[in-house]
């Protein structure tokens, strides 16, 4: 076999973790290319001109969860890694004046106290559990993760390291942690709260991704995931990055090219050539191929694995697990240019609490009625949507009084029981501007221009298998040493020198960097 | 202090009253307090109308301990097992029956004749059961402190951890929904319903909820010992026993009040007419929601563990219905079970979960000899349905349970006596009307301290379905409370020696 060229290491997609990933291997002085299939760079993180003068994110749209440590380590500030953090969570009402939540405590507490006086004083214990939950947390997500049956010394070390961090939690933070690993979102936070419209937008946090209920047993942990976020070492804060959150993979895209990685764009690879157990390189679709020592890549395992590598080089078990492995995505997007700010018809002024998170979850019912209905295969009617308009932050995505309304809907199953997506796309879209529009009575006379992005639409767009979002679904038999599948929780594929870097593998989903920046360390060799 | 008695036992169910024979049998003088007028808790006979005896509410579902029997000495008093698994047959939507049976081939040529892969795959199916059973069977029916993380060097061991698949396989599995760990092997719709079953009986979720599967392989891999004459017969005999070994057993005497001294150590018990009976230990055999809710004394408790016990879930999702007839329905002899597909009875529990009647339900069917009579659980009947449960309401239950039973009725119903989950709660003193006291929700299985053998005063130990040991399988909280106290016990007597020593 001949190549047209060599390299130490080849990165197939260019998401944020592939660019990360390209980084730490080109600091280290490895010679890296990265083969970016779509003409921007950053997968699911990425910013677009969609309408002329608008830079939407058209997918993820707010940023927390980056590691603090892979800033650092990459100079990403340099690079122009910038988020601005956000002040509020709003969720409008029906009636009154909705609730707002704040990052100052004392006016969150006015705003609970609203609807249940309790709830407001047991607010702050709240927070502070969860803060401490998300500290263990990061005992887990900032490492790969150690596995079961492996006596070797780091392994045994890593699971001593973790029964450490478990018991300084003491007592009663240990009930907490473990009723969190294994409760629904709704039933962990009765233990705290009365007032279901308080639990609301809280519970919605833990079913953010995947195709679950609120209360479904398992979605107390995603609610985690909102609460070990850091900038700038603030703890469990949410932020725009400036520009749209291609913004970050932009950053880390010149930090990799700044340590000498090349990156490729429309270079779209259709197979990693495997000779003897090994992977040798890889084929574009152009036909195009190159050489390298170790592949690595930043597509979901099933993708990876089934569709570039092949079956035919896969232990059996192997392809019966990956087949098992769950996707099912369940959530779209909408993403609108606006002439002006919508008005919210239950806090009409221009204020604040728009600059922030706003979410449409009146109540627990009103989201497990919007999982009821999906779980048999429909769109939600009456959707759960987490709405943010950045532009009000950062004036720089939209023209002067012009604004970007983004959308997270949920529930939009990938596999719908009748018809298609392609179908069903704008019927979802009226939905969502719906729902919205009966809480912001303007919104539609401000429409310039409307993307609906479907599940499928995912999936041909950004490489999300099953529209998912996190690149497999984060339930509790998907983690840990069990992401993505047993046997394989460290960035290793059974095909020597081919990796995974995406966020397929531990840590999960989110704009993380954890997954590129361990899948690194793993293929230098570094301790992790 | 000086007492008649050394231990109390609340509550004459099943766990107690092994309780109290396991105590009476190492001569510790027991009283045993029961509010019902007679003993059995929910294995206790009830009456229809016209005053036939009508089946408990509890079935067999064969997980009854064999260890456990001959601990107790169950045969002595008349109590006989099974040696055989006895038939299961599963009524199909689309009409037919499948039968189960120990013997995998002879189930294997039952259901082949509705499909024959599914025929097939019930061979691994019936193989993965048997193979996670020991390690299952171990971790709860181990007498020990099995609580929370302390469980899993135990859990290691069960699965031999060294062999690496097996132990991933059940990781795996365990935290599936019924759904996903079924479709794995079936396609026969109606067959996966009835398979699922007792996941739903478990804890509070539909076949789309995650650990269904734990539930059904804890069922597939314990239920192999069952007994002659069912629950009815497990309540008479170890009444007996406890009679027999000198137990003082009260019936229709309701402890209103576990009394604890400053120190938090258990004084005594008080009853519902104000009178007090002094004990230095009790045996909670209740709903450990009513023990942390009603009967035990706040202030002297840990603040972080009243917490966790006001958080106790227990919402209840299962009715019974017994049917008295004029002679035995030999298509659901001995036992059946009947529901009408995974999606629909996921559709089933939506509208439970917004307090109406389902359509169709989840059904479990036992048949009762003498006289003839089927005891039915369904499940997804709400605790309260919307406008309360009139008579309408109440018939209009019975009448969409007995639906998909009525071809196979040999005859006319004669009675029928239907206990929706908010009359088990009252009836029994079950909060919630769960038949498990509490659900048995991963998080509430983990939760061991709370519910488990020992709770936070001194003297006082819990033993009931709501414990750890105690949901499926059981009596074994009875026999492991009653241990726990008898060592601690013994401990102090040794201490007080060495002591009085020095
Ligand atoms: C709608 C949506 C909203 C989200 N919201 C948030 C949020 O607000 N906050 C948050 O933290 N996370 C959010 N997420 C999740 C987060 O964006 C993802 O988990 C994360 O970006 C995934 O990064 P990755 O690098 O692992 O993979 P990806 O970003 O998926 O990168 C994979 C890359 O591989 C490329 N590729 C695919 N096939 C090929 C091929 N054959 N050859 C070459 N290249 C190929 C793709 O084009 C893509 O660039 C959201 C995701 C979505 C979809």
């Amino acid at each position: 076999m001949s190549f047209g060229h060599r390299y130490d290491v080849i990165v197939i997609g260019a998401g944020h973790n592939g660019l990360i990933c390209a980084a730490y291997l080109a600091k280290a002085g490895r010679r890296v290319l990265v083969l970016e299939r779509r003409h921007v760079l950053g997968g699911a993180a990425v910013s677009e001109e969609l309408y002329p003068g608008f830079t939407f994110s058209v997918a993820s749209y707010v940023v927390s969860l980056f590691r603090p440590h892979i800033i650092r380590d990459l100079d990403l500030a340099r690079h122009g890694y910038h988020v601005i953090p956000m002040d509020c969570a709003f969720q409008p009402l029906p009636q009154g004046r909705g609730l707002a939540r704040w990052s100052d405590p004392d006016r969150t507490r006015r705003e609970v106290a609203h609807f249940s006086r309790h709830d407001a004083e047991v607010y702050p214990e709240f927070s502070l559990a969860m803060t401490r939950m998300g500290l263990l947390a990061k005992a887990v997500i900032d490492r790969a993760p150690p596995v079961l049956g492996s006596l070797r010394p780091s392994n045994v070390r890593a699971w001593a390291r973790l029964g450490r961090a478990y018991r300084h939690l003491g007592p009663h933070l240990q009930h907490v942690a473990q009723k969190l690993f294994t409760m629904s979102a709704a039933d962990f936070l009765d233990l705290w709260f009365e007032s279901p419209i308080l639990k609301g937008p809280l519970a919605a946090s833990g079913i953010i991704g995947t195709f679950k209920g609120v209360r479904t047993p398992g979605t107390a942990y995603v609610l985690l995931h909102h609460y070990m976020g850091e900038i700038d070492g603030a703890f469990r804060s949410w932020g725009f990055s400036r520009g749209g959150t291609g913004g970050v993979s932009m950053a880390c895209a010149r930090a990799a090219c700044a340590y000498g990685a090349e990156i490729r764009t429309e270079a779209s690879v259709s197979k990693v050539l495997v000779q003897g157990g090994r992977a040798r390189g890889v084929v574009l679709d152009n036909g195009d191929d190159f050489e390298a020592e170790v592949i690595v890549s930043n597509l979901d395992p099933r993708r990876t694995l089934e569709g570039l590598v092949g079956a035919p080089h896969l232990p059996s078990r192997l392809t019966e697990q990956l087949r098992r492995y769950k996707y099912d995505g369940s959530s779209g997007k909408v993403n609108l240019a606006l002439d002006g700010v919508p008005t919210f018809a239950c806090r009409p002024s221009v204020g604040d609490h728009m600059r922030g998170d706003i979410v449409i979850a009146p109540d627990v019912d009103y989201l497990e009625r919007a999982y009821d209905e999906a779980k048999y295969g429909t769109w939600s009617s009456r959707p759960f949507i987490n709405a943010v308009i950045p532009s009000l932050t950062d004036p720089s995505v939209a023209p002067p009084g012009k604004h970007i309304l983004s959308c997270f809907v949920q529930y939009a199953p990938y596999h719908l029981n009748q018809g298609t997506w392609q179908e069903e796309r704008d019927r979802f879209g009226d939905a969502v501007v719906d729902t919205l529009a009966s809480y912001m009575p303007d919104l539609k006379d401000r429409i310039l221009f409307r993307q609906v992005l479907t599940p499928w639409d995912m999936e041909q767009q950004f490489g999300l298998t099953e529209g998912n979002i996190f690149h497999g679904e984060l339930s509790l038999e998907q983690l840990f040493f069990q992401r993505p599948v047993p046997g394989m929780a460290h960035y290793r594929t059974p095909i020597a020198s081919l990796f995974l870097c995406g966020s397929g593998t531990h840590p999960g989903g989110g704009i993380m960097g954890a997954s590129g920046e361990l899948a690194a360390k793993t293929i230098l060799g570094h301790p992790t | 202090m000086s007492s008649p008695w050394d231990t109390i036992v609340i509550g004459g169910g099943l766990s107690g009253l092994s309780a109290a024979v396991t105590l009476a049998r190492a001569d510790q003088r027991t009283l045993l307090l029961e509010q019902r007028a007679a003993t059995g808790g929910l294995a206790a006979p009830g009456r229809f109308d016209t005053g036939a005896v009508a089946p408990p509410v509890r079935q067999d579902n064969g997980m009854l301990p064999l260890g456990l029997l001959r601990h107790l000495r169950l045969a002595k008093h008349g109590l006989t097992a099974k040696h055989a698994v006895p038939a299961l047959h599963v009524l199909l939507q689309e009409g037919g029956c499948i039968t189960v049976r120990s013997n995998a081939s002879q189930t294997e040529a039952s259901i082949a004749r509705h499909h024959a892969a599914d025929a097939k795959n019930y061979r691994r199916y019936a193989g993965l059961a048997q193979k996670v059973a020991p390690a299952l069977a171990r971790l709860l029916q181990h007498p020990g402190p099995a609580n929370g993380i302390r469980a899993l060097p135990l859990i290691l061991k069960g699965l031999r951890w060294w062999k690496m698949p097996a132990m991933h396989e059940l990781l795996r599995l365990a935290p599936m929904s019924a759904q996903d760990f079924l479709d794995q092997w079936f396609v026969t719709d109606s067959l996966k319903a009835a398979l699922a079953i007792p996941a739903f009986q478990a804890a509070w979720g539909g076949p789309f909820y995650p650990f269904g599967a734990l539930h059904i392989l804890i069922q597939e891999a314990l239920s192999s010992h069952f007994v002659t004459g069912g629950m009815a017969a497990v309540a008479t005999s170890l009444e007996r026993a406890a009679v027999h070994h000198g137990v003082t057993i009260q019936t229709g005497n309701r402890a209103e009040r576990i009394l604890l001294a400053s120190d938090g150590t258990v004084r005594g018990v008080q009853l519902a007419d104000g009178a007090t009976i002094a004990a230095p230990s009790v045996i909670a055999a209740c709903s450990p929601r009513v023990v942390y809710q009603q009967l035990i004394e706040h202030r002297h408790l840990d603040q972080g563990f009243l917490w966790q016990a006001r958080h106790l879930k227990s919402r209840g999702t299962t009715a019974h219905l017994a049917l008295l007839l004029n002679s035995v329905p030999e298509a659901l002899a001995p036992r059946a079970r009947c529901a009408p597909g995974i999606e629909a009875l996921e559709q089933s529990f939506d509208k439970m979960k917004q307090g109406e009647i389902p359509e169709a339900f989840a059904l479990e069917i036992e048949v009762h000899a003498d006289p003839p009579a089927l005891s039915v659980l369904a499940h997804f009947v709400p605790h309260t349905v919307q406008g309360g449960w009139t008579s309408e309401a109440r018939r209009e239950l019975a009448h969409r349970i007995l639906a998909p039973l009525k071809p196979h009725l040999p005859g006319p119903v004669l009675s029928s006596r239907l206990l929706t989950p908010e009359d088990l709660e009252l009836d029994y003193q079950l909060p919630g009307g769960h038949l498990y006291h509490v659900e048995r929700s991963p998080d509430q299985m983990l939760a061991q301290p709370l519910h488990g053998w020992k709770p936070p005063a001194k003297g006082l130990y819990l033993a009931s379905s709501g414990t750890t040991h105690g949901g499926g399988s059981v009596c074994t909280s009875g026999l492991v409370a009653a241990r726990a106290l008898l060592r601690a016990k013994k401990q102090s007597r040794l201490e007080m020696r060495r002591t009085r020593r020095f």
